[in-house]
């Protein structure tokens, strides 16, 4: 056990210190995470808000894809995006292969599910008679959207907020698709992966700290904000 | 119109520019609505005119919500149309409907108040309508200060109690100046207090603007206390119009089934199963009046099937449709000669008529058809008999 308290020693220095770029990598999981987050919000939210506003073909079908998407393992997301942008996929040639582009795109696929699926549920939970007040106070069609957005707001801001707490955390598509690249693409994750195979405790518990307050902060924030709904 | 805010675009509006007629500001024509459940609302002729107060009157499930989410446009009726100073809103362009939807409002029974402050769900209307800052910030205050929310102003409207909530709502529907403002129940969910308020800012406002109110009501005595006309549904039917013979009274048991005592102080029986205090409704089309012989026997003739049997004065007369629309006054003043029937032997028959120790009597509101009507040779100040079903007396 001395080494892991030796490892928690190191961690400590190394988070007083900055050295060994442990904020570099905070820098770079932190950006990647908030691009895709950005991304998929934009995509994201006007998908909920369709899908629980409007009614077409084929929306209980949409719906159950979307729920499923949830699940989905990160590593096949990192399979799929690595067949596109690899040298031989149809994307070869943009040469997006180990670079934070790269990650940008598996997380945003990553998250566009759980900022829809939120989205849309949020929706779906606001009082039906938001839209009929609107309308008997003579809004017109955007200015209806408008104020059922606003009233929703707590729960569309937890949807990007779990997406973002879900991006943050996971290792494999940043693995398959950043490369684990030393001051490019290596990420809280990856790095904690790579550092405890090497056997090099202190970076990865220092790392791990955090993004356990990341992972932490984020969570509290999505209930505190999903507390407003009630 | 001598409002110092006719700058706003309210009164910009295109739909204000028409001329004012005299005929009604809404008109229903065949109003039809059929829900999943069964419910079907049919509304044949509706006219409603400007400045006036409109109560429609009605028990749970009778259509009065139907009706004036219909007239709010919320919902679509699927069958008529809706005529606003002349020229018809549903199926025409969103942007007609919308014009509409800013001059004729509802409040529903429970309100919607928006995730903001008070002031701000008071002035949504005026932001939808695109009205300059300064405007609201004058017209909003007014307002608050109206209802008795101005202290309130900035707090979170979920932080109202139900009566302090209803009264945001009015005062958001109030202070966009519509020319029609329909209330769903707006006093059900409060209490006795806060009704009384509600009611009285209703009263101020609508007299000053010139406001056409529709409010539904379960309750008797508020729709006759507030409006002008009292439009009664039942069963998703719009009852003829003007007063619905209407009482309050008791239903009792008697040794012959149940007999209905109103307060008037006649007694009449009936088949109903309800007892204790009620509003007792007599539909005007279910009386059958007969003019007395010339030299009147002891009594009213009998009938067969008829319970009860009254003698009055007929008062007024009017063409409505067609039919004849008949007032009566079976008031104490008449000397007939029915008096409280002690003759029990009599059978199901009871005479009723004025009484010494009755108060008053009954002004009743009888609808004949005008070709039975003109067979029976009855004019303005004739004594006729009334004969009313069991059937007909009915707890509302």
């Amino acid at each position: 056990m001395e080494y892991l308290y030796n490892g928690l020693q190191e961690a400590v220095r190394l988070l007083i210190s900055g050295e060994s770029g442990v904020y570099t990598i905070v820098g770079v999981s932190v950006f990647v995470a908030v691009s895709a987050i950005l991304v998929a919000s934009v995509m994201g939210l006007p998908a909920g808000y369709l899908l629980a506003t409007r009614r077409f073909r084929g929306q209980r079908f949409v719906t159950t894809v979307l729920n499923t998407l949830l699940a989905m393992p990160t590593v096949v997301i990192g399979l799929f995006v690595y067949s596109l942008i690899s040298r031989r996929g149809p994307l070869g040639f943009m040469e997006l292969l180990y670079t934070p582009g790269a990650m940008i795109i598996g997380e945003t696929l990553l998250a566009l599910p759980i900022v829809a699926a939120f989205t849309l549920s949020a929706f779906r939970a606001v009082d039906s008679r938001i839209s009929e007040t609107a309308l008997t106070l003579g809004a017109t069609t955007a200015q209806t959207a408008r104020t059922l957005i606003s009233e929703a707001r707590f729960g569309i801001m937890a949807a990007v907020v779990a997406a973002f707490g879900r991006v943050i955390a996971e290792v494999g598509a940043a693995m398959m698709l950043g490369g684990n690249i030393k001051g490019s693409t290596r990420t809280m994750t990856t790095a904690i992966a790579l550092e405890s195979n090497k056997g090099e405790f202190g970076l990865a518990i220092a790392l791990g700290i955090i993004l356990l307050l990341t992972a932490f902060g984020a969570n509290i924030l999505f209930h505190w904000l999903q507390g407003f709904d009630d | 119109m001598a409002d110092p805010m006719t700058a706003d675009p309210i009164a910009a509006d295109p739909m204000t520019a028409g001329p004012m007629t005299a005929g009604p500001i809404i008109v229903g024509e065949h109003l039809a609505h059929r829900y999943g459940s069964g419910f079907h609302l049919h509304v044949e002729n509706l006219a409603l005119y400007a400045g006036k107060t409109y109560a429609v009157y009605g028990s749970n499930g009778s259509g009065k919500t139907t009706l004036l989410n219909i007239l709010a446009l919320l919902t679509l009726p699927q069958e008529g149309r809706i005529l606003f100073e002349g020229r018809p809103v549903n199926g025409a362009d969103p942007g007609r409907c919308r014009q509409y939807r800013r001059r004729v409002t509802l409040l529903m029974q429970h309100v919607y108040l928006f995730r903001s402050t008070v002031f701000d769900n008071v002035a949504s209307g005026l932001r939808f309508r695109g009205m300059a800052k300064e405007a609201i910030e004058a017209r909003v205050t007014g307002m608050l200060d109206k209802v008795g929310l101005r202290q309130f102003a900035h707090r979170p409207a979920h932080s109202l109690s139900g009566g302090e909530a209803q009264r945001a709502g009015l005062a958001r529907a109030l202070v966009t100046d519509p020319d029609v403002l329909l209330l769903d129940e707006p006093t059900a969910s409060v209490d006795a207090a806060h009704g009384k308020q509600i009611e009285a800012i209703l009263a101020e406002t609508c007299r000053q603007r010139r406001m056409t109110v529709v409010l539904s009501t379960h309750q008797y005595d508020q729709a006759y206390r507030i409006a002008d006309e009292v439009l009664t549904m039942r069963d998703g039917r719009m009852l003829e119009k003007g007063p619905e013979n209407v009482f309050r009274g008791r239903i009792e048991e008697s040794a012959d089934g149940p007999v209905v005592k109103l307060d008037g102080g006649v007694t009449l029986r009936s088949d109903t199963t309800a007892r204790g205090p009620a509003h007792i409704v007599i539909s005007s089309q279910e009386i059958r009046l007969a003019r007395p012989p010339a030299r009147p026997p002891a009594r009213p003739p009998r009938t067969p099937d008829a319970a009860n049997t009254l003698t009055g004065v007929v008062t007024a007369a009017a063409v409505d449709g067609d039919r004849i629309r008949l007032d009566v006054d079976a008031g104490p003043h008449l000397d007939a000669e029915a008096g409280p029937n002690s003759d029990a032997a009599s059978g199901p028959h009871m005479d009723v008529g004025p009484r010494a120790d009755a108060p008053s009597g009954l002004r009743l509101t009888v609808h004949v058809a005008r070709a039975s009507f003109a067979g029976m040779g009855i004019t303005v100040g004739d004594t006729v008999h009334a004969a009313i079903d069991a059937s007909a007396v009915r707890a509302s």
